[in-house]
């Protein structure tokens, strides 16, 4: 079976978001991603990390703040691992959100999980020796 | 991101958005957008050139309609790509800020 990854290392720090984007950009053309993920891809790292940097690291020690990013193409999917070394942070256990439909009683903020929750096929955590791994799913329908 | 105002008539005003409104591109634009959701009533938050949203956008698209229709106000959007109208919807943004892909429309519905 056919097997490709791509790795990348950022700090945990907003800065990164634009080099993370780019190599999104660059490593989805090395793995042949169909151009119909790619918004979705890129969103949804948006949205994962700037969670991490913003909550799960706020308060780590400056040799914790490494995220590591994998993706790899495997049956049928991209599978998209994302590893901090943060506070336990669970998304796939938040609640969901509910938006009012009315301007005045709207949340301001609170939809980052909403969008990886409706641009994934799937989404999973688990938490071993001391690391977040969130595991993103993309179908790949090229 | 970039962010300039256009009038249209006598009282609407249109806000247009160039770029990525992403964590950086929000926070580019967000107190030049606060000063304009401030002083105006008609707006049209134009985004037919935003490539890209994620939540910090849609924050920052929320907060000026929010303080807009605080005044009595009214705030539509205009002209996003399908992707970003994806962002919009899933989000129910659509359901409390109009989403107009006519120009004519949009201004129609600010002028109510």
């Amino acid at each position: 079976m056919t097997r490709l990854a791509e790795t990348l290392t950022i700090l945990g720090e907003l800065d990164e978001l634009p080099r993370c984007s780019a190599w999104v950009v660059e490593a989805g053309k090395r793995l042949e991603l169909p151009d119909s993920i790619m918004f979705s891809l890129d969103l949804c790292f948006e949205e994962a990390l700037s969670n991490i940097m913003l909550y799960g690291l706020k308060h780590a020690q400056l040799e914790d703040q490494e995220i590591l990013i994998r993706m790899v193409v495997e049956g049928g999917s991209l599978w998209v691992f994302i590893e901090d070394r943060g506070a336990p942070f669970d998304p796939t256990a938040a609640p969901d959100h509910e938006q009012p439909g009315d301007l005045d009683h709207a949340k301001i903020g609170g939809l980052g999980i909403l969008l990886l929750r409706k641009f994934t096929k799937g989404m999973s955590y688990d938490r071993q020796n001391s690391r977040n791994r969130l595991t993103l799913e993309f179908g790949l329908n090229k | 991101m970039e962010l300039s105002t256009e009038a249209i008539g006598e009282d609407v005003t249109m806000v247009i958005f160039n770029g990525r409104l992403d964590v950086k591109g929000a926070s580019a634009v967000d107190m030049k957008l606060s000063i304009i959701a401030g002083s105006r009533r008609r707006v049209i938050f134009n985004i037919a050139e935003v490539s890209f949203m994620a939540s910090m956008g849609i924050r920052c698209i929320v907060t000026g309609a929010k303080t807009i229709k605080a005044k009595g106000g009214r705030a539509v959007i205009y002209g996003p790509n399908p992707d970003v109208e994806k962002v919009l919807t899933v989000s129910g943004i659509d359901t409390m800020i109009p989403i107009h892909h006519d120009l004519d429309e949009a201004v129609s519905a600010v002028s109510q």
